[in-house]
């Protein structure tokens, strides 16, 4: 399989604090990469290095064999890769639709081709029927979609997902899960950061492990839930011990 | 009669009665006071690109009038080009001039970008006020210029008030069917995402501070003809005059209290605000001169606590009952 996003022992530091320590990764195409590990362990700011809003202390970062380390955002975007926020960021006053018709124009700019291409996206999302209704009327799992129908709209070939399923309800949970295998299905890799366990296991292919900047280990859900390294990460020394 | 059939009557109407107001208002000072109310609204639309849009709020956009009046005077006095063209490198100037200044600042957010232009404005003035040459052009600092009088469509100078009435309609006009033209293209899906969440419309592909800059641009070159009308309007005009904050404030008064980033509202806001200034400019201003900017004031603090998006929402609110209950009733 051939590789599409390589992050290469990338660093970054806020003063003292190594927020991400000499991480390497390699996404493969089509592939669902989970990132896991405690809060605070640097999973954001590793996303922000690789879509452009910080630039890496050390490290590069390449995508389909281009480096873009540096590269801003919105140039990051029309390189096809889209990303979501952990703390939604609708346009409050705005229609779900044109939330999503703002993406599209990074394609088109042609207003009629735009909108369908957003109701396309709206469709595939489980959102058309709320097409009309104004971002900041949404309940919070709508949107947690609607971030993810603003990402789609731009046609990404990755896709960045920062803890798009916190907060939700497990029936709904359930909802994004299938989405997102739809949206893989099509052929569009994602990288995503999610603490439900139960979701992360479901979706992804690999998963990566971060404590304290540092990758600790990669591997599949199997492995990585086995791991006494994780286990510990996450649930302490003691568990380990209690449990062994 | 369907709602859409009334809805498009009363609007063909209103337009009609607003092209046709000089034949039934003769008395020049109440055509002035007219206007003087669509300058204001043309202003207002201008300033709402960035204002409105851009989800900033330019405090110096007297600056950008000014600019205007004296390039084009300056052009026609000193050169004998006419004010028509004069105004269009009055507009070009300010676009650059605008520009120069966006590109630092529209980095800047909320009260410092504010202070910013507020500080570029008065900057301007008093080096106006203080300038009696440029080179070989007359400023004449704070006393002003005079046009001399020389009525013709090519000196734009005419002798009734009912040609400067259809000139700033028609500006007005062209003002809004921009603003209307661009909410419905990408730049204005982009100007309104990037001032309501720029981190999430940089993802989203969206270069937030180049089309802030395009914005600013496209806002100045529009107030600098505005400049050069009222020139041409008064033939005759001082630093205080337009290059004033009280000038600036009272741009960012009638947008806000209208509402902001709207079409509608700065006509609405020109509409309401400027009837107060004019009448207690005619009948207070002895007592208190300014008083119309404190009345604002008060405008504006109840506008803000009551409907913070400005007097159009409950307006277009109401108006779209009022076309239900006609029509329900008739029907």
């Amino acid at each position: 399989m051939a590789a599409i996003l390589e992050v290469k022992n990338v660093s970054k530091h806020f003063g003292g604090l190594k927020a991400v320590d000499q991480v390497s990764l390699t996404i493969n195409k089509g592939e669902i990469f989970g990132l896991i590990g405690p809060n605070g362990a640097g999973k954001s700011t590793l996303f922000n290095c690789v879509a452009g809003y910080y630039k890496p202390t050390m490290g590069d970062v390449f995508f389909k064999g281009e480096k873009i380390t540096g590269v801003k955002p919105w140039n990051i975007c029309k390189k096809k890769i889209g990303r979501t926020f952990q703390l939604v960021k609708p346009f409050k006053m705005k229609t779900v639709l044109y939330n999503t018709m703002v993406g599209a124009y990074a394609r088109s700019a042609k207003p009629a081709e735009v909108r369908d291409m957003a109701l396309a996206v709206l469709e595939e999302l489980r959102l058309a029927d709320e097409k009309d209704t104004l971002a900041k009327n949404l309940t919070i799992a709508d949107r947690k979609r609607l971030e993810i129908a603003r990402a789609m709209a731009t046609d990404p070939e990755l896709l960045l997902l920062d803890e798009c399923m916190a907060g939700l309800r497990p029936n709904e949970v359930d909802e994004i899960i299938e989405i997102l295998q739809g949206i893989r299905s099509r052929g569009v890799t994602i990288f995503v950061i999610e603490h439900i366990m139960r979701a992360i296991m479901a979706l992804s292919d690999r998963i990566a492990v971060l404590q304290f900047g540092e990758k600790i280990m990669e591997g599949t859900p199997k492995e990585v839930s086995q791991d006494d390294r994780v286990i510990k990460a996450y649930l302490g020394e003691s568990y380990v011990i209690a449990g062994n | 009669m369907t709602r859409d059939t009334l809805d498009r009557t009363l609007k063909i109407l209103a337009v009609l009665t607003v092209f046709t107001l000089p034949l039934w208002v003769t008395n020049p000072s109440y055509l002035q006071i007219l206007i003087l109310l669509f300058w204001y609204a043309y202003l207002t639309t201008s300033w709402n690109l960035v204002g409105g849009w851009a989800g900033v709020l330019p405090l110096g956009h007297s600056a950008y009038i000014g600019i205007g009046a004296y390039t084009s005077t300056i052009l026609a006095v000193n050169y004998g080009i006419s004010p028509w063209f004069g105004m269009i490198a009055g507009g070009v100037i300010a676009a650059i001039v605008g520009v120069i200044i966006g590109v630092p600042t529209l980095k800047l957010r909320g009260a410092y970008f504010a202070l910013s232009t507020m500080a570029f404005g008065e900057g301007l003035r008093v080096f106006v006020e203080n300038t009696d040459r440029l080179g070989s052009c007359v400023l004449n600092g704070p006393r002003g210029i005079c046009i001399p009088l020389s009525n013709s469509f090519w000196n734009f100078q005419f002798m009734d008030k009912a040609p400067y009435y259809y000139i700033i309609l028609i500006m007005l006009a062209i003002a809004l069917f921009i603003t209307w033209h661009m909410s419905r293209i990408r730049i204005g899906y982009y100007l309104n995402a990037g001032g309501e969440e720029p981190e999430a419309a940089q993802a989203l592909g969206v270069n937030v501070a180049k089309y802030k800059v395009i914005a600013m641009a496209i806002s100045c070159f529009m107030t600098a003809l505005a400049g050069t009308f009222y020139a041409q309007l008064a033939l005759y005009f001082y630093p205080k005059a337009i290059l004033g904050l009280d000038l600036s404030f009272e741009i960012a008064f009638i947008a806000l209290i209208g509402g902001r980033g709207t079409l509608a509202g700065p006509v609405l806001g020109a509409l309401i605000l400027r009837p107060v200034s004019e009448f207690s400019r005619i009948y207070l201003s002895s007592v208190l001169p300014g008083l119309h900017l404190v009345i604002y004031g008060l405008i504006l603090i109840l506008v803000m606590i009551f409907q913070p998006r400005g007097i159009q929402e409950p307006l277009t609110r109401f108006y779209k009952w009022f076309l239900d209950k006609v029509t329900v009733s008739r029907g």
